[in-house]
């Protein structure tokens, strides 16, 4: 009777987990690998959960980082709608520097990242797709 | 350029030599045998990941540029190890004959478990590399520090710096950015898609060591692979989202830990204190839990151990090894305070506070359990029916005592109750289920597998 009922309980959880595994995502992830297992992987990246909140301020952060001077001790990131999840993007595709969400000031030797218009007096460094790198007046 | 299936492959590669080196090496930790195969090879993938950290951060302490040859150097004495090192058996203890048949017929149930361990893990692999890590404490956290190491072959002061990278925890254990880091070093640059077919690697080590734990204990072939498909289907805890994050590996490390003890507490065998002191250093170097459950384990020696002369070896080497972590942490990063909690709230003019909050953590913990009310009831249903196996019922403590500190933690947190119960209770207790797994799967036996087991709980 025990281990009848063991069995039973066992099957029902069984039966409960499997139905987390829906097929439907299964197959909407087998077809995202499809479609995407060729790139490179920052457009990998660029296609996944990670950037989806925000996939142009990706694309500006990847550009930062293949632009960035070699000089830059870190760099200071300006968006128009600060938020965790833009701090941890940039922090991580930006490693091994250091990233700051709109440091005031913007520390020596580092750079500012301005997703969207620029401040006005400040020193462009490089324009990039959604903003540039720039110097704030101080550091000039 | 490197497209995914190349990059899949070379950590596929890099994979299988971690599983050479550790199979080697593991003969330092059980006793030769076809009735350890099973662990062998789980506890040895674990011993070559933290082999390959041990290297990582011993190039970054003597100042060194991490290099892949430093990481295959610490395989290759791992491997040694196992040359060198002999462990007896206890024949006695731990070989019971196999008992406990599930009503039905008996290769069904056995063949539909296997089937379903390997879809199991199959879904994992899918999950686990249908895209790079992407969960926000991969980025803050754990990549981000793996990644960082990796790329600058040193550790940057800004990582300790609570203005700069305070969210990113210093306060944490190192165990898992080493690792990638000492990953990356081997395969030559961060891949941080590829590396993701790591979680399902230790998600087939953690089924290894439960089923042949399971099957050691004289668990039946039918429990333990019963057991071993519910774990290996446990979505919770092997999801998208928690690859890259520290539970899959806390959670192996914390069955690691807890088979250790219950087999240092029985004296299964001569290995049982080495791998108690091994898992031991993997749960603390992983995540601040595992140094937890250590002392746990240490206070659970020290008063169930028999004979009594045995208590102080077996809680030293629960303990010992965590503490020389936690030594290493504050020698290289300095005393750091963990940051999301106010224990401020334990003075007594704030009691009131501190119960309030706890009314209300339990309030959303207790949401949380309904909206999964039928898996819990299960799980209720299977603990319920279970016999008292004493070397099983230790791990059920172990798992009893994680969960009641997770369940009270969250009125301590600094962000508020809700917060924190909502955003780490479900994964930190997903990370308990291997050990529960285990211990539930021992006392299922307990009733029609009497013979098998009274061996065992003598040994208590």
């Amino acid at each position: 009777m025990r281990a009848a009922a063991a069995a039973g309980a066992t099957g029902l959880l069984a039966l409960l987990l499997l139905a987390r595994n829906p097929p439907a995502e299964l197959v909407r992830r087998v077809r995202f690998l499809r479609r995407t297992a060729a790139l490179e992987p920052a457009r990998r990246r660029l296609a996944g959960s990670s950037a989806a909140f925000d996939r142009p301020l990706f694309a500006f952060l990847e550009s930062v980082r293949r632009t960035l001077p070699p000089s830059a001790a870190g760099v200071g990131l300006y968006v128009p709608h600060p938020s965790e999840a833009a701090l941890y993007l940039a922090a991580y595709e930006l490693a091994p520097r250091p990233v700051r969400l709109a440091p005031d000031p913007l520390p020596a030797g580092w750079v500012a990242a301005v997703y969207g218009p620029a401040p006005q007096g400040w020193t462009v460094v490089r324009t990039l797709p959604g903003g540039a790198l720039l110097l704030p007046p101080a550091a000039r | 350029m490197s497209t995914l299936p190349a990059s899949l492959g070379a950590v596929l590669g890099i994979l299988l030599v971690f599983g050479a080196a550790g199979l080697a090496g593991a003969r330092a930790l059980f006793p030769p045998g076809r009735k350890f195969a099973a662990e062998r090879a789980g506890w040895g993938f674990a011993a070559a990941l933290s082999a390959v950290a041990a290297a990582e951060a011993a190039c970054l302490a003597a100042r060194g540029h991490p290099s892949r040859w430093a990481c295959l150097a610490a395989l290759l004495l791992l491997a040694a190890c196992g040359l060198l090192r002999r462990v007896s058996d206890r024949p006695d203890l731990g070989a019971g004959k196999e008992a406990g048949r599930l009503p039905g017929r008996r290769t069904v149930w056995l063949s539909v478990a296997r089937v379903l361990v390997a879809i199991g893990v199959a879904i994992y692999v899918l999950r686990a590399v249908t895209e790079p890590m992407w969960a926000n404490d991969w980025l803050a956290i754990w990549g981000l520090k793996g990644k960082t190491i990796f790329l600058a072959g040193a550790y940057p002061g800004w990582l300790a710096d609570p203005v700069i990278a305070g969210y990113s925890h210093p306060e944490y254990p190192f165990g898992l950015p080493l690792l990638y880091a000492g990953v990356a070093t081997i395969l030559g640059r961060w891949d941080d898609h590829a590396m993701g077919l790591l979680f399902p690697a230790v998600q087939a080590a953690t089924l290894m060591v439960l089923v042949g734990w399971l099957r050691r204990r004289g668990i039946s072939r039918e429990i333990a692979w019963s057991a071993a498909a519910l774990l290996a289907l446990f979505e919770p805890l092997y999801s998208g989202f928690l690859t890259g994050m520290a539970e899959v590996p806390l959670s192996g490390a914390l069955l690691l830990l807890g088979t250790a003890l219950t087999d240092a507490l029985d004296d299964t065998d001569g290995g049982a204190l080495a791998r108690l002191g091994v898992a031991s250093l993997l749960a603390t170097a992983v995540k601040n839990e595992g140094l937890f459950l250590t002392v746990v384990c240490a206070a659970l020696a020290l008063a169930a151990a028999r004979p009594r002369e045995r208590r102080a070896r077996i809680a030293a080497a629960a303990v010992g090894p965590a503490l020389a972590v936690v030594a290493c942490h504050r020698w290289a990063f300095g005393p750091v305070p963990l940051r999301d909690f106010d224990f401020g709230l334990l003075v007594p003019a704030r009691w009131g506070d501190l119960g309030s909050r706890v009314a209300e953590a339990f309030h959303a913990e207790a949401s949380l359990a309904a909206s999964a009310w039928a898996p819990v009831l299960c799980v209720v249903v299977l603990v319920v029916l279970g016999g008292r196996r004493p070397f099983a019922d230790r791990l059920l403590w172990l798992a009893a005592a994680a969960l009641g500190v997770y369940l009270i933690l969250p009125a301590f947190a600094i962000r508020g109750p809700v917060w924190l119960a909502g955003a780490t209770l479900p994964r930190t207790a997903a990370a308990l289920v291997p050990l529960a797994a285990a211990a539930i799967g021992a006392r299922l036996n307990g009733k029609d597998g009497a013979d098998s087991s009274r061996r065992n709980n003598e040994g208590a």
